[in-house]
């Protein structure tokens, strides 16, 4: 939109790679600084000279992972964010510059410290050098309480919204829970780590106490802390108004139900992020048994494969965990400033909210093609021009199709591929035009911190999804929403979409097609017959009025009291077998 | 018509432009000086590796064997010192360099694994001395791997300066796939880049001659030739290199550089007489009995050509851009609080270095345990 759009499939993807490879260096950067520098105290007032060769060795390791790798897959997840999504990096460093460049100037102690620590085994006293150490430990972990602050802010941006202050934005509701969660993540990793390196060592008296050590002093606290520190960050976010609940599982569920209802066979919350959630879970409890089981009770069977095993765990955990947060985050990249399609709810100072030509209402009005300057938009598609109107049906509906095409390359393509991950083929497949323009209606609308029906235009607006789904509001004019069902229905298999006429206006099938069909059409995930369950026109009419309290997933009837005493008397003849009138039969 | 450039965000600037400016050009002169001599350091190691002259062969190798220890600490201090610079950039020209980054989004994303071969490849150097013709192909592979590097560097800066171009290049292909090898500036600009890394690491070499004459005689008497030699050769060169760069200019950007524009004019003068002067004052120090007396201010007015040719260059861009219409922001809301925190830590960060450097270079073999 405002900046190229880098075309690449599943661009998310590739964010998430490199960011979790990064995420599960980083943090075993900061545990590991800890750790180095307590082992070698208790080495050195216990004189233990086998464990201070131990530590020796594994800081050479240490340096070259957090060092290059660490520091070079920092750099590198930020140029891929910067590709992705430039507009978010943009505002990001715009706003935190200076926390940004508080945070180098600990990056750079960091660096250096290690550098030091590493060269200065031989070289510094016992004491410089464990002051070095806890340098080293001290900036690393300023340095993750730096970054907790501006990620926990992309999730909760607190009072920023409205008043685009630093500090209120960076001490946001989840700022606190970040850091304590990724302190203990941070430290659990520390020990992984050692745990890791013991199953190499010849020594079995050192393997076997390093075991124990690791994994009763420093992953099992660490587990306990995560979990605590867990359950504050998902009540923090809920109480910011995350949609954690039915993110992960069903909207009304206690925050702390959310972790056990991840494993409840139920088809609510966001699959993805659920089976994300499920993956970092098993894989915590598996590396925690493991670990003790294993490593600290029996480290005689302890080997390279266990070891092996326990890192992988550790990485799917990572992973996951980093995946749920994302996912939690969605349908913004930057809580109640900016969706994952670069397009903005607000600005500030007021008057500036309309003059913004990404926010929501500006591409509302002039259109999202319009407001694409680096998109080529088919010359002909030009709605409400005569020379569109007057071509021929094919012509313009082939029109809408490439137009259609790409809207979504522009609002879509950020999370969703045509066939790979989060395939849009699959999820449109046999949707009518009509279905799919109601579904892009009802991807989200605006709502103020009290639930009332807010403008896209007011300061710190929530938003309101459906079914989970965390999708960004389509933003662009009813023509180019038009379009993209045209091309979304096309992709679906229908290739004479845009073509057909439309079921008689006004008739129960129409509204059936507009407002139904999505979930409830043929081919869709819950036909509709079975449900009828041979009500009446009369029972139907009153269900129709409360669909959310039938099933919460479910929407409020959106059409006109007309659209429901048809679409309520279409049901009811289905219902009884009757069938549908001819006259609504589509050609 | 103006080119197609994104539009500003909506949020104001965190601080006056030219504090951000000057933080810019303080933190990329750092950046630029260590990558001098961790690019040309490994380049120069090359050299070193492939001289045959067996009167020499001692002091070299002892040289090479510095060099190659040195690597990973430069390259710690180049990638370190190269993130406050992005940072600032991006806050200053985030509308120019995010979408020059978009067109060639697969080569930028290529800088990390580059990086990573450099920098592992440079801790294996040093590390494991024994000598072995994969010493060799380890130290080719880093230099390649820095060069790529300063190459992808160089694409993205000379397309950040050539707005009119994004349109039309987008529309070729919006993968990420495009170079931008048909700016006539680009190959005058990567060379002069090479040839100044080269120029600033041979310098440095003499200057740890000079340095080491007390307690190595031979080393740095090596060192010190060889490094100024290089040093004359390659700034000589270079200013040749600097003159094809600047007529390799847009026409309205060279007329303004060779008159039209005072601040211009003034810089590229300043930056042509040092680059002169130094190139001179190397080849006469050469000619001297002993060239080692002129190493340190030869080594302090390098560094001032190299800040004089960074100011040039960011004046390149201003002249650039303000033809594109972009011209700073104007809507400030400095965020004093935060900066006055940020100026705090940044005095403490340089004090824990300084004391942990100290601390290491004062301590010797006494202290061990």
């Amino acid at each position: 939109m405002n900046y190229p759009l880098w075309d690449v499939p599943a661009p998310g993807l590739l964010i998430a790679a490199v960011g979790i490879l990064h995420v599960f260096i980083s943090h075993f950067a900061v545990g590991g600084g800890l750790f180095l520098v307590l082992a070698e105290r208790k080495a050195r007032r216990e004189q233990d000279a086998v464990l201070l060769g131990f530590l020796r060795a594994r800081s050479r390791d240490f340096v070259l992972l957090t060092l290059v790798a660490g520091a070079l897959t920092g750099v590198g997840i930020w140029l891929t964010i910067g590709l992705v999504q430039p507009q978010a990096v943009s505002a990001l460093v715009v706003t935190f510059v200076w926390a940004w460049a508080i945070e180098w100037t600990f990056f750079a102690v960091e660096i250096a410290a290690a550098s030091v620590y590493f060269y200065g085994w031989d070289r510094l006293s016992p004491r410089q050098h464990l002051a070095v150490g806890w340098v080293y430990a001290a900036s690393a972990w300023a340095s993750l309480v730096v970054i907790s602050g501006i990620l926990s802010f992309m999730l909760t941006s607190g009072a920023w919204p409205e008043t685009h202050r630093l500090a209120d934005g960076f001490f946001n509701p989840t700022f606190l829970p970040t850091v304590a969660l990724r302190s203990a993540v941070a430290a659990g990793l520390a020990g992984l780590y050692v745990l890791f390196a013991a199953a190499f060592l010849g020594d079995a008296e050192l393997k076997s106490r390093l075991c124990r050590w690791c994994a009763t002093r420093w992953i099992a606290p660490a587990a306990l802390a995560v979990a605590l520190a867990l359950v504050w960050f998902l009540s923090a976010a809920a109480a910011a108004d995350v949609a954690v609940a039915e993110t992960l599982t069903a909207r009304d569920a206690a925050p702390l139900s959310v972790l056990s209802g991840v494993f409840a066979p139920a088809n609510v919350g966001q699959p993805v992020v659920r089976m994300a959630a499920r993956s970092a879970i098993v894989s915590a409890v598996a590396l925690l048994l493991l670990a003790l089981g294993v490593a600290a009770l029996r480290p005689r069977h302890y080997g390279r494969l266990a070891a092996s095993l326990l890192m992988l765990l550790g990485l799917v955990a990572m992973g996951g965990g980093e995946w749920v947060r994302e996912g939690l985050r969605k349908p913004w990249v930057i809580d109640r400033y900016l969706f994952v399609n670069g397009i903005r709810v607000s600005a500030v100072p007021a008057a500036a909210a309309g003059q913004d030509p990404f926010s929501v209402g500006a591409i509302d009005r002039r259109g999202v093609l319009a407001s694409s300057p680096w998109s080529e938009v088919p010359a002909g598609f030009r709605p409400g021009d005569p020379s569109f109107e007057r071509l021929l049906p094919a012509e313009r509906a082939a029109l809408e199709a490439q137009a259609g095409q790409v809207v979504f390359a522009v609002e879509c393509a950020a999370c969703h591929t045509l066939d790979g991950h989060l395939s849009i083929r699959s999820l449109v497949r046999g949707r009518g035009v009509a279905a799919l323009e109601t579904v892009l209606e009802q991807t989200a609308r605006p709502v103020a911190s009290d639930g009332r029906a807010a403008s896209w235009s007011e300061p710190g607006v929530r938003v309101v999804t459906w079914r989970g789904r965390r999708m960004p509001p389509f933003a662009g004019t009813r023509a180019e929403q038009h379009a993209l069902a045209v091309y979304l229905s096309r992709l679906g298999g229908d290739s004479a979409a845009g073509l057909d006429s439309p079921a008689p206006p006004g008739g129960g099938l129409a509204a059936f097609e507009a407002h139904c069909s999505a979930c409830h059409g043929a081919g869709a995930p819950w036909p509709i017959q079975p449900r009828l369950r041979g009500r009446s026109a009369a029972e139907l009419y009153e269900l129709i009025g409360r669909l959310p309290e039938l099933r919460e997933e479910m929407p409020p009837f959106s059409g006109s009291e007309n659209e429901r005493r048809a679409l309520a008397a279409y049901l009811g003849r289905l219902s009884a077998g009757a069938g549908a009138d001819p006259g609504e039969v589509m050609p | 018509m103006n080119p197609l450039v994104p539009l500003a965000d909506p949020l104001p600037q965190p601080a006056p432009p030219p504090l951000l400016w000057a933080l810019l050009q303080l933190t990329f002169l750092l950046h630029t000086l260590a990558m001098n001599l961790v690019l040309g350091g490994s380049i120069l190691a090359l050299h070193f590796r492939a001289s045959r002259r067996a009167e020499e062969a001692v002091p070299r190798n002892q040289l090479l064997r510095t060099v190659e220890k040195a690597l990973p600490v430069a390259m710690a201090a180049a990638i370190t010192l190269g993130v406050a610079p992005l940072l600032f950039v991006q806050v200053l020209y985030g509308r120019v360099f995010f979408t020059s980054s978009v067109l060639m989004g697969w080569f930028w994303l290529g800088l990390m694994p580059l990086l990573l071969a450099a920098y592992y490849g440079a801790y294996h150097l040093a590390f494991r001395p024994e000598p072995g013709p994969a010493r060799r192909w380890t130290g080719t592979l880093v230099a390649l791997a820095l060069s790529a590097v300063a190459f992808l560097q160089v694409t993205n800066a000379t397309r950040a300066l050539r707005p009119d171009s994004f349109s039309s290049a987008y529309r070729k292909d919006p993968r990420g796939l495009t170079l931008n090898l048909d700016d006539p500036t680009f190959w005058p600009r990567y060379l002069h880049l090479l040839l100044g890394a080269v120029a600033v690491a041979a310098l440095a070499v003499a200057l740890y001659g000079a340095l080491r004459r007390g307690r190595e005689p031979e080393l740095a008497r090596f060192a010190v030739r060889r490094g100024t030699a290089v040093f004359a050769a390659a700034t000589a060169a270079n200013v040749m290199v600097g003159l094809a760069l600047l007529i390799a200019q847009p026409q309205p950007v060279l007329l303004r550089l060779v008159g039209g524009d005072r601040v211009s004019v003034s810089l590229l003068s300043v930056a042509i007489l040092l680059a002169v002067a130094l190139a001179g004052a190397a080849v006469l120090a050469l000619g001297a009995r002993q060239p080692w007396p002129a190493t340190p201010a030869l080594a302090a007015l390098a560094a001032v050509t190299v800040a004089a040719m960074l100011l040039l260059r960011d004046d390149l861009r201003r002249l650039v851009l303000h033809d594109a219409g972009l011209d700073p922001p104007s809507w400030v809301v400095a965020q004093w609080t935060p900066f006055g925190v940020f100026a705090v830590c940044l005095l403490l960060a340089v004090a824990a270095i300084a004391w942990m450097v100290r601390a290491l270079a004062t301590a010797g073999p006494a202290a061990r345990e």
